[in-house]
């Protein structure tokens, strides 16, 4: 197996980090509409792109490919502040590090998902950095009682709760992710 | 993709890039009322710039709207309608400058632009490719999506409140297989024509589009440049 990203790889890894990142643009500006849905991103955007990231990783099966798409999502999270995007290459090394050895194995990938779904925190770095200001900006947008509600969800552990949501969700959308794949897509041939 | 009514124009995707960024970048970090103008007229004068005059009309009238309606209206109303009315206002608001420049990054300059622009900069394929193809793709992605939708509805398993709430999982396999098994195609059909143009070969590539920044682009650059610096700054 050659291990160098070829131009193919490349195209797919911008053409998935595209789906990838729209898909989850939609779903973190719709739920951002309701706090306590705003504060569920990780979990149910990690639910919903678990499948995304296993069929790439799987059809890409090359080192480095999980690492491209994490520095583009992390890219374009980093829009407030440079960490997410820190971060980003952080959690893509050492997803790429679970799967170092045992790319075709779909419980591998559906682990390293987990890992990988950490990237899904990047917009609420501002929350956990600088509470004050983001929820003044956040008033603009949103209006006084979206503020006074988020406020009263966030107290200072609630970085603990939202990791556990990213990790909670990463696990079930990798499983949910294997059992799409087993059913559809290797059937249909399309990872090879 | 209606290829032919995309034309090159006179702007050079660099500068449409830099745009992106600086509406990006400053509509995350929050704007001020000048701030907002400047930013949208700088997105409405580029489209302009670009040839499409409907859409800068219409930016301009939705941002106007929006506008007037959060002067004037929101603090006579009360209650519910005066909620519902501010975070449309607002909201609209915030997403607007970024879909503006979104649309003008994606859909005014072909890919070969971009591609023949990130290469003058000297950058390494590996970062060229998927940022190119990431550009060219996200209208495809809005394509199949509706695509899929369009089929579901048929079948009686429209993307609503009520169907998601009802059989999450369900909908979820419904919308994703479709939409990831074409896109998936469309991937290895965009490859081979890749391959077909040569791109695998260590050779320096010509282009046919001509690519300089003019004038105009440096001005374009400094003032998304200095906007950025406003509102970081300020």
């Amino acid at each position: 197996m050659k291990t160098k990203l070829t131009t193919k790889d490349l195209i797919t890894a911008g053409a998935f980090g595209a789906i990838y990142l729209v898909l989850l643009t939609v779903l973190s500006s719709v739920l951002t509409i309701v706090p306590i849905l705003f504060l569920a991103t990780p979990l149910i955007a990690g639910i919903i792109l678990g499948t995304v990231y296993m069929l790439y990783a799987t059809k890409v099966p090359r080192t480095g490919a999980i690492l491209v798409l994490a520095i583009l999502v992390g890219l374009i999270t980093s829009m407030a502040t440079i960490y997410p995007l820190i971060l980003a290459v952080v959690w893509g090394l050492i997803a790429e590090l679970i799967t170092a050895k045992r790319r075709k194995s779909a419980g591998a990938l559906a682990v390293s998902y987990c890992v990988f779904n950490l990237t899904s925190m990047g917009p609420f770095f501002a929350l956990i950095l600088a509470k004050d200001a983001f929820l003044e900006s956040c008033a603009g947008y949103y209006g006084e009682e979206y503020i006074a509600t988020l406020d009263k969800l966030t107290p200072s552990w609630i970085v603990l709760v939202l990791i556990a949501l990213a990790l909670v969700g990463g696990l079930l959308g990798g499983l949910f992710g294997r059992k799409i794949l087993k059913k559809h897509f290797v059937k249909a041939g399309i990872t090879a | 993709m209606n290829r032919e009514k995309i034309s090159s124009g006179l702007l050079d995707p660099r500068s449409k890039l830099a745009v992106f960024i600086a509406a990006c970048l400053s509509a995350f970090s929050g704007l001020t009322h000048p701030q907002e103008f400047v930013l949208l007229a700088l997105c409405v004068g580029i489209t302009l710039l670009c040839q499409k005059w409907k859409r800068a009309f219409y930016t301009g009238l939705i941002f106007a709207v929006m506008f007037l309606c959060d002067l004037f209206l929101a603090p006579r109303l009360s209650g519910i309608l005066q909620n519902i009315i501010m975070l449309a206002c607002h909201f609209c608001r915030f997403i607007l400058p970024m879909f503006a420049a979104f649309y003008i990054v994606t859909q005014t300059s072909r890919i070969g632009e971009y591609i023949s622009a990130f290469t003058q900069m000297h950058l390494p394929n590996e970062v060229i490719i998927p940022l190119a193809v990431m550009l060219r793709f996200v209208p495809t992605i809005q394509e199949e999506w509706q695509m899929v939708n369009q089929a579901l509805r048929l079948r009686g398993m429209a993307l609503t409140w009520k169907n998601v709430l009802r059989r999450p999982l369900q909908m979820m396999e419904y919308m994703l297989v479709p939409f990831l098994l074409q896109c998936s195609v469309i991937v290895d059909e965009m490859s081979a024509a890749v391959m077909a143009r040569g791109f695998d070969k260590n050779m320096p590539r010509t282009s046919y589009a001509e690519i300089q920044m003019k004038a105009l682009d440096w001005c374009i650059i400094a003032v998304s440049a200095g906007l950025l610096f406003w509102n970081l700054c300020f």
